[in-house]
Formats: structure tokens, sequence, C-alpha cells
């Protein structure tokens, strides 16, 4: 099966699924799987720089506070507008992303990962002293993102963020298909050959980073827009841990995957606290027998049989 | 370009370049004229793969000046030099082991493109990639391997890519070092075939220790010893030369 039937299969299941919680009668399983959706893209985000481009960021999270303070600040200042409020946190995600990535791209390996979480450690900060958007406490929202959708009823806004689920599967098989990905790949592989070859390599990952920034901070305004309330704990830096692992679990480098890995972490994580409240290091040793049994993740195995993406 | 071309492609003047107290390279003067095989001979440790590096930009001469086609391009990071028409082969194996021959060729043709901005097509489709990275494939000779990861070559096989990747790049001028490192006889002999025919199509500078290779392929030959150019000339020349036997060919007679 290939990825991209894998993602289709995987969209169709989600889209069938409220029928399933409508029978039910459990109308709060569609909140929960509209969390694992909104993670979903921000793993997929992930996966586009660390997948394939082999960047190990241990601050991807803040893009979703990024990302989710957009719109809870343009909601603070009476703006409600939809389209401006997600556009303001992609665009404002970007942004961030064009900087950080600027600064943190120059290093790699280990140094990379210590730079990512210094500037996320810092906007984590950041939004914990400023008193007025609320500090530690949190902003509560007015209203939703007003793009004439009631957002309100959990449905709608449920088949709203598998829309935007779908769309960013589809562009990033894009992406990764295209040009750009190809090189993307062989940077990630050997980047001195690229640089020997012509390619100024620098910028072109810091276009990917961006692009991953982007796409992350949309994720952080449909989060905002779930629970109407953002709070410097969405960008904890262990919330980008649980980010790298959704993205290695699922499998690194297949887009779907970690959309998966992230499905199935906030999954395990729901079941395994119903049982214990050391539910931690449960998810702890799933993790650690997924990744040895695995190596390449959830879909590694089960893609095998595809050809290699490009 | 308003001057007339020249017959010398690179030039290079008073590099020099040192590492601690190790002078890697001592004032070298080179010319390479266009649509020759030039040939770069010298003990180990004489500093060639030092002077490959200044030459295609990953390393840059403490002073000294390198002139490509009349310009100087010293000051030139490695991706524009390659852009402006050096490529350069290496002497332990560097091509991409996870992708497919065809892809790490097609990158390469991807590389001569103005920018890579392009977010949108299956560069896997695009013919424009596909058929000139074909055409590299037949002439190194692994037309049948297309669609093996690179990484399942053989060695020999791995040494003609290393090559094509850079001849996909359409050079003026190809850099090789030790294009033969590692091969066994039949694999050097199948790496011989290959230089000598794309041998006259475009200027080759190559650093060999393999003699029978140097001397049944280049045009003329260079001998470095201790980061200076001792003796520059025709093969015969070289051969007989006795500075050049006394420093480097009866060394590695009496070895």
């Amino acid at each position: 099966m290939t990825k991209e039937r894998i993602a289709l299969a995987m969209v169709v299941v989600l889209a069938l699924l409220p029928l399933l919680f409508a029978a039910m009668g459990e109308s709060y399983y569609l909140t929960v799987a509209t969390r694992m959706m909104i993670f979903g893209i921000a793993a997929l985000s992930l996966d586009l720089i660390l997948g394939f481009g082999g960047l190990i960021s241990l601050g991807h999270a803040v893009y979703l506070g990024i990302g989710g303070y957009a719109v809870g600040i343009l909601d603070f200042y009476g703006i409600s507008n939809g389209f401006v409020q997600l556009g303001v946190a992609t665009l404002a995600s970007a942004g961030a992303a064009l900087f950080i990535g600027a600064v943190s791209l120059r290093t790699s390996g280990v140094f990379f990962l210590m730079i990512t979480l210094a500037f996320s450690q810092m906007v984590y900060f950041l939004a914990i002293s400023i008193n007025s958007f609320g500090g530690d406490d949190g902003l509560t929202l007015n209203a939703h993102s007003d793009l004439g959708l009631n957002f309100g009823n959990t449905q709608v806004f449920y088949y709203f963020v598998l829309a935007c689920l779908a769309f960013f599967l589809w562009l990033s098989f894009r992406i990764v298909r295209s040009r750009f990905g190809m090189l993307l790949r062989g940077m990630k592989f050997n980047e001195s050959r690229m640089i020997a070859i012509g390619f100024p390599t620098f910028r072109y990952k810091l276009t990917a980073f961006v692009i991953s920034g982007a796409i992350c901070g949309f994720a952080g305004a449909l989060l905002a827009n779930q629970t109407l309330f953002v709070s410097p704990s969405i960008m904890q830096w262990s919330r980008s841990g649980d980010l790298l692992v959704m993205v290695i679990a699922g499998g690194m480098g297949t887009i779907v995957g970690p959309v998966i890995g992230a499905i199935m972490f906030l999954l395990l994580e729901k079941v395994l606290a119903s049982f214990t409240t050391y539910w931690g290091a449960l998810l702890g040793m799933v993790l650690i027998a997924l990744v040895l049994m695995g190596k390449t993740g959830l879909l590694g195995g089960m893609a095998k049989g595809g050809r290699p993406h490009g | 370009m308003a001057e007339p071309m020249s017959d010398v492609l690179l030039e290079t003047r008073q590099i020099r370049k040192r590492y601690g107290g190790i002078v890697a390279s001592d004032g070298i003067d080179l010319d390479v004229q266009r649509g020759s095989l030039h040939a770069i001979i010298g003990p180990n440790g004489a500093g060639k793969t030092t002077l490959i590096a200044q030459l295609a930009g990953q390393l840059r001469p403490d002073s000294g000046t390198i002139l490509f086609d009349g310009q100087p391009v010293d000051r030139l990071p490695a991706y524009q030099r390659a852009r402006g028409g050096f490529a350069r082969s290496f002497q332990i194996t560097n091509v991409i082991l996870e992708l497919t021959v065809l892809d790490n060729l097609a990158l390469a043709v991807q590389a001569r493109e103005p920018h890579s901005f392009r977010f949108w097509t299956d560069a896997s489709r695009d013919p424009s990639l596909r058929e000139p990275a074909r055409h590299v494939l037949d002439t190194i000779g692994l037309s049948t391997r297309a669609d093996v990861p690179a990484g399942q070559l053989s060695h020999g096989e791995k040494r003609a890519l290393e090559i094509g990747i850079a001849l996909a790049t359409e050079p003026k001028l190809l850099l090789l070092d030790e294009p033969l490192a590692g091969t066994g006889p039949e694999e050097a002999a199948r790496v011989v075939k290959l230089l000598a025919s794309i041998k006259g199509q475009l200027t080759i500078l190559m650093i060999e220790h393999d003699m029978d290779a140097v001397f049944a392929l280049a045009d003329v030959i260079s001998v470095l010893v201790s980061g200076r150019i001792i003796a520059s000339g025709l093969p015969t020349a070289i051969r007989a030369n006795p500075d050049v036997r006394r420093a480097y060919l009866g060394d590695e007679g009496a070895a």
C-alpha cells in the first residue's frame, strides 16, 4: 500500500467516524478526535523538516504557541475575522520560523536541537511574563474564528479540521515529490555533496523550516479555536518532545505516519490515563517497544512494499 | 566577454595553504589547458587533495589567486564555483546511498537550473530532469542499474556514478580526486575506459596514484611534492625527468 493510499484510507475513516460516534451517543469522542487531527497536522509539519530534511528540532511546539496566541491576541482586541486570524497565525509562525531558522540552521545535530529549544523557551517565558495576555494563567477567547462556519458545533469544527488535515497531507505529498523535495532529501543524506554540485543549501533548508513552522502555526490556531483558550503550556518544551515522539513512532519521512503517530499517542495517553495515574511510564514502555521493534516507526513497516518517495 | 578566449581554462598563481606547521600548498602555479586532461601526481601527503579542495572551494587558500576563464574565483563559495562550471568527484565515494542511481543523477541535473524553488511538479516524472540523467547513465555504463539504490552498487559502479554526478552538472572543468581509489584491476579498467571516452569533451584535472592510468590518459602531467610543483610537461618528458624519478617514481619503484 502506498503512503498516499494509507492517507486516503485514513481520511475516509475519519470522515465516517462521527457517524459511529453519533450511533454510540458519544459526542465527547468527537472532541478528542478533533484534537488528535490537530496534533496530526502539527506532527506532519515537523516531519517535513525531520523526516525529509533530517533536522531534529526540539522547539517545534513554539509555532503551536505563536499560532494559538495570534488568534487569542486578535480576539482580545476584538478582531474575530477568521481569515485574518488564521492568516496572521500562519504568517506570524512563518516569520518566527524564518528568524529562528536563520540562526539555528547555521548549526546542526545537537547544537541545532539546543538552539531550537532555547528559542522556544524564550517565547514560552515571554508568554508567561506578559500579564495583559493572561501570563501564566493563559488567555480565554471570546469567540471562535469567524469563517462563516459555526465552530461552536463540534461536528462542524471536526469536519473543518479534517478538511485542513486532508489539504496539508495533499500539499505535503506534492512538496516532497517536487524538485524542492528531492533536494531536501538530498541534503538530508549528504549536504556536502549537494553543495559540491551547486546547490546553495542554506536557503532551501530555511524555506523548508518556514513552511513547516507556518503549517504548525496553523495547527496552533486550530487548537486555540477548539478550547477557546491559549496558555503558555501549549508550547512547553515537553510538548515539542511529544511531537518528536509522534513523528518518530509514526514513521519519519512518510507524511501520513506522523499523523497516525499523533492519533496513537493521544489515544494511548487517554486509554492509559484511565487505568493509572502513572500512565506516563506505561506510555514510555510502549514507545520503547515500538521503536525497538519497528525502527522505522509504525508506518515504516506498513509502507515497506511501496516505492520510496521520488 | 570582450576578451578573446584563452587557451588556459584554469590558472593558479602562488596558491599557499598552511595547517599549523605543515605547508600543504607552497606557492602552486598551475595552468590547465582548455580541453586537456591534466593529471597531478605526487607521493602521499604532497597536498593533492588540499589543492583540489581549494580549486573546488571547500577550502580557501591563505594567499594566491585562482583564475577560471580569466576571472578570479578564489572568493566564491563552493556552490557558486559549481554553478560557474566546476565539478568535483571525491576520493572517498560521495554519492547519496539512499537514493537510486537515476535520482542521484537527476539531482545533479537539477543543480544546473537557476533555482529549485519548485514545489509542485513531480520531479521523478519530469523529462527535463530524467532524460539528461539517463543520457549520463548511458555514458557511465549504468543503464541497467537506474532504479537500484546507489548503496547497493559495487565499488567500481559507485566510482562510475561519482564521476557521473559530476558530469551531469555539465561542467567546463572536471576535478577528479583519485577516480580509481580502492578499485580492483577490472573496476579500474572500467573507470579508465569511461575517462578515455569523455576525454576531449571537457577539461579534466585529475589526481591519481595509478601510474598506468595516468600515463595512458593524461595530455599533461604535473608533479606535486611537498606542496610544490616540481615538474610539469608531457608524459614522456615527465617520465624522463631525473628530479621526478628521484622524488617520486623512483620511490614507488623501491617501495
